[in-house]
């Protein structure tokens, strides 16, 4: 019986050292898997080269896995004796990760992080670098109202890839169908909403399992209801009340469930699975940050029966033109890393590289200067650009502009109240107890 | 009556049989089938088209078989460890003579009570001071340590049946005190290897939290991370989740068909002088 | 003899690694945990002394509602007692008593324990989609169609639904352990009662349940506190959702460690799993020994 139980241990020691072994094979680059681990030009590791270790989000599109390829490829040919060592992490893990990280001083050499409260206390700590000495060298190529979003104390921390706004995303062969036209105010809205329902559709695909999908939904309404400096100060708590304004958007939101609105199944399913309804023609509109919502309306095949357009105004205090979104998401360089200098400009670089090659590819547009949508973009994206241009402001989402612990009191908020276990007094008077604290 | 009473016996048997593999024959046939017939089609019979695709799919566009042999190597480690460990304290716990056996027995029985989740930052901070993070051993060292109490547990209920006359008569033959461990003690244990390694895999095998959060590198990571980022990007294609899924059980499923006999004896040995 | 059984270098020899090991990985951290929970600490910067004000919080706050996660994880522990212990035992009475086909049927019944929570998970949550899922197909297939749930999405139905797999589970578990019980007590005895005119069902009350006590115990502690201390199946399933409807100490607790920054917060509710598990296992000791 030992010896039996020996060679058994032995054989599964035997098995794992060759499946591991196996593994270092597989790890080559493949267009289309979520986990690759892009060692690009490992082999000239020698004297006096250096690795920088970046941390990213799995990448969603091919389009962005080839970006990121060409990119780390571009860097490391300007920058020959440095190689970029890139894993990609999945959204909401990767937030414990990096929290872990931080708290540990563990971070690697550059990390993505979400801009606005999400990064403030790492910035408070001293964790990230500050990134004004190396911007200066691309001062021209970006212009510095973009970074407004990456900026703590009048100091910049991190490098943006696109401006990324929260927009309509509509079926327009669906609206013809039943002779509607796209609500520019909320009443248009609710008629649109209602002759959808009364015909059997659900007008929106949204997840409720993910509660920024409903956090969407509710910052645009709470933006356009009470306006956007007025909601900016409230929620960082910098001045400004929770008044009936606030308290009108979350009746705006009640009413657009109870009316049926929403995905019956919303919170079951999340915003993968909820797209799906907007693709196959099930759910005529989608609210969606352009990042995601281009990429997936680009794919499809057909393209042009969709359109976008901006969410519709809900009150005197702000107009369409007041946009959700900004730069919401940035790479920033630790400040414990060995090489903090070489790190912070390639940020910078591949950033611009990124950003350029999506933006050809037509895919979102970019925060940068002078890299124009690609010729043979699908028509919508260049809607989108002129969109965005227009735009008269932007504010970030909640969640992000806020502190985490005041984020998750919010969303938990969101959930209760989408689940009819609070009023939407008892909202409105949580979040007033909140941001009075 | 008495044939009646076995026959229905047999029929509740089996069918309690059926509730328990049925979601594992739903496993097994929607990845092998398309997603059309999962979604609609063909939800609860064999596949019409045997989409072994979907294998070959998850294997050559992921690291699962990796992240499975990352899985053997901690956890065999890990055994290994457990079962030295756990034995030589349990026989200095129950066999030898000192005077703070009590306080350490109440000591390592404590871990009982304590949830492995519950250490995940202070843990990954002391990881962090001694640098192994990122490595094996990130994993190894707290599996270790959290499967320690109950395999202390087992070692001392299999200590009991072991005549304290062995040890005596090599004493007489002079052994010394280590003799008597390696020559007499563990050889007799051998049962008991079986059931600390059971309990022991059972613990660490399928740890989600420490290996999500101490292994950043897909060099490292373990299976159940894998399972759960794959599933989690993969959404859509059924399918390819559940071969991946499939993919996942077989090893366990192999071990325990060929050693089924030995599991059940040592949980059960386990349960009883536990 | 007595010199070798005390001979003090071989005893710190055996004992070190274990020692060594849980003071470092269970001792030490349990400490952190309780010097962190009385602090209000973001895990980044200097932690703030708070004294109670987690605790107090905690008990207190209607959007963390850990009144409903304690709920959640006692109905837990209460319907694995209930619902999978007598089941275990009533199958392990039957197996013990039919003989062909008998290791079959266990080893079937084990093999979901093996099975990682997360593959569990994936799996019931496929089944219990509310538009693909097999039991909305099954429902619909009898004509039960107004019996259709989004299963984990509705508050009403997720707690439900997050129980049976965690039943479904591990009842294998608790089966073989009350088999191997009842495999152990003496034929004779068994024998005895069957002459005295006992029928199988009077024999196993009276007979072979009061002489299992010991393993019924130990199965009721495993249960208990392993509901208790419940984490993976949750968090693959629901991560305590929809809107805390299935929330559970445990993954409140990742919450707050990592969603929210707080690991003061954390830490305290990290104490109080721990101090329930104990007073559990104690409680459920002692019930025992008073039936002896």
């Amino acid at each position: 019986m030992k010896r039996k139980y020996i060679s058994c241990l032995l054989a599964l020691s035997m098995i794992s050292c060759m499946t591991a072994g196996c593994g270092t094979a597989k790890n080559i680059e493949k267009s289309e898997q979520p986990e690759v681990n892009t060692t690009a030009a490992k082999t000239t590791s020698g004297e006096g080269a250096v690795t920088l270790e970046m941390w990213t989000l799995l990448n969603q599109t091919d389009v962005e896995s080839e970006a990121w390829k060409s990119a780390i490829a571009e860097y490391e040919a300007n920058h020959p004796g440095i190689t970029v060592n890139r894993t990609q992490y999945e959204g909401e893990a990767y937030k414990m990760k990096l929290k872990s990280a931080v708290a540990a001083d563990a971070l690697p050499d550059i990390f993505f992080s979400w801009t606005g409260g999400f990064s403030q206390p790492f910035v408070e700590a001293g964790k990230v670098y500050p990134l004004d000495d190396t911007y200066t060298m691309f001062e021209s190529d970006l212009s510095s109202s973009m970074l407004d979003t990456c900026r703590y104390h009048e100091q910049l921390y991190g490098a943006v890839i696109t401006l990324s706004a929260s927009l309509l995303y509509y079926n327009q062969s669906m609206f013809d169908e039943y002779g509607l036209k796209v609500p520019e105010t909320y009443d248009e809205l609710i008629t649109v909403c209602q002759k959808f329902i009364d015909n059997g559709i659900t007008p929106f695909a949204i997840s409720a399992k993910d509660t920024w999908g409903l956090a969407t939904m509710m910052d645009q309404l709470m933006l356009k209801c009470v306006g956007r400096d007025d909601v900016v100060n409230t929620i960082t708590r910098n001045g400004g009340t929770v008044d009936e304004r606030f308290l009108d958007a979350a009746n705006k939101f009640v009413q657009l469930k109870q009316m049926g609105a929403f995905l019956e199944n919303a919170s079951g399913i999340n915003t993968d699975e909820a797209y799906q309804y907007y693709i196959n023609g099930t759910c005529p509109m989608w609210l969606m940050v352009d990042s995601l919502g281009n990429s997936v309306t680009a794919n499809l095949e057909n393209a042009e029966d969709y359109g976008v357009a901006l969410f519709p105004a809900c009150s005197e205090n702000a107009t369409t033109k007041d946009m959700m979104g900004g730069c919401g998401e940035m790479y920033c360089v630790s400040s414990s890393s060995d090489y903090s200098e070489e790190a912070a400009i390639a940020v910078f670089e591949i950033c611009r590289s990124i950003a350029k090659y999506t933006s050809e590819k037509g895919s979102y547009t970019s925060a940068w200067n002078n890299q124009p949508l690609g010729e043979g973009s699908p028509a919508f994206i260049y809607d989108v650009e002129t969109l965005k241009a227009e735009a008269d402001s932007y504010m970030l989402w909640w969640d992000t502009t806020m502190v985490a612990a005041d984020a998750q009191e919010y969303l938990g908020l969101l959930q209760e109240l989408y689940n009819d276990n609070i009023s939407t007094e008892e909202f409105n008077r949580a979040l007033s107890a909140l941001f009075s604290n | 009556m008495d044939k009646v009473k076995k026959t229905f016996l047999y029929v509740a048997l089996s069918i309690w049989a059926i509730i328990q593999v049925f979601p594992l024959y739903y496993l097994i046939t929607f990845s092998l089938k398309s997603n059309g017939e999962i979604l609609g089609e063909n939800i609860l019979g064999l596949p019409i088209k045997w989409l072994w695709s979907n294998y070959r799919k998850v294997l050559n566009e992921s690291n699962l078989l990796r992240y499975l042999g990352n899985s053997v190597f901690v956890t065999v480690i890990t055994i290994l460890c457990v079962i030295i460990i756990s034995l030589m304290a349990a026989y200095a716990l129950y066999r030898m003579k000192w005077r703070f056996q009590g306080f350490f027995i109440m000591f390592f029985m404590l871990g009982l009570t304590v949830p492995i989740h519950s250490s995940v930052l202070p843990v990954f901070v002391i990881l962090k001071k001694i640098r192994l993070l990122d490595t094996y051993w990130a994993l190894i060292l707290p599996y270790i340590a959290f499967s320690l109490s109950m395999a202390i547990l087992m070692c001392s209920g299999f200590l009991k049946g072991v005549p304290v006359e062995l040890e005596e008569a090599a004493c007489m033959d002079g052994c010394g005190v280590y003799k008597i461990f390696w020559r007499i003690i563990v050889p007799i244990m051998k049962p008991a290897f079986t059931t600390v390694a059971i309990f022991t895999y059972l613990s660490s095998w399928n740890e989600l939290m420490f290996s999500t959060i101490f292994i950043n590198s897909d060099k490292f990571r373990t299976l159940p991370v894998g399972i759960q980022m794959l599933s989690s990007s993969l959404i859509t294609d059924w399918g390819v989740v559940g071969a991946a899924l499939v993919l996942s059980l077989i090893p366990t499923m192999i071990l325990y068909i060929c050693l089924s006999q030995k599991v059940q004896e040592g949980m059960v040995m386990g349960a009883v002088k536990g | 003899m007595d010199k070798v059984r005390s001979n003090k270098k071989a005893i710190v020899f055996f004992m070190a690694p274990a020692v060594l090991f849980f003071m470092i990985f269970i001792i030490i951290p349990i400490g952190m945990s309780v010097y962190y929970s009385f602090m209000n600490w973001d895990g980044i910067t200097r932690p703030i002394f708070a004294g109670l004000k987690n605790y107090t919080e905690l008990f207190s706050s209607i959007t963390i509602r850990f009144g409903k996660s304690v709920k959640n994880s006692l109905l837990i522990a209460f319907f694995s007692t209930v619902i999978q212990l007598p089941v275990a035992l009533v199958f392990a009475l039957v197996l013990s008593r039919v003989r062909r086909g008998r290791n079959t049927f266990l080893t079937i019944y084990f093999i979901p324990v093996l099975i990682s929570s997360v593959a569990i998970g994936q799996l019931w949550m496929r089944i219990y989609n509310s538009d693909y899922g097999v039991l909305n197909y099954l429902l619909k297939t009898i004509g039960l169609d107004n019996l259709c749930r989004n299963w984990l999405g509705e508050q009403s139905t997720a707690m439900g639904a997050v129980l049976v797999p965690i039943i479904w589970q591990f009842i294998g578990y608790h089966m073989l352990i009350l088999y191997s019980g009842i495999k152990a007590v003496p034929e004779t005895v068994i024998e005895a009662a069957k002459i005295d005119g006992a029928t199988g069902v009077q024999t196993a009350r009276f007979v072979i349940i009061p002489m299992i006590k010991p393993i019924i115990k130990v199965s009721t502690i495993f249960a208990v506190t392993g509901s208790l201390k419940i984490f993976d199946l949750i968090y693959v399933l629901t991560n305590g959702g929809p809107a805390h409807a299935t929330e559970v100490p445990s993954t409140l607790m990742i919450n707050m460690l990592f969603s929210r920054n707080r690991y003061g917060m954390g830490s305290a509710i990290v104490l109080f799993i721990i101090l329930e598990c104990f007073l559990f296992s104690f409680i459920i000791e002692k019930v025992f020994k008073e039936r002896d």
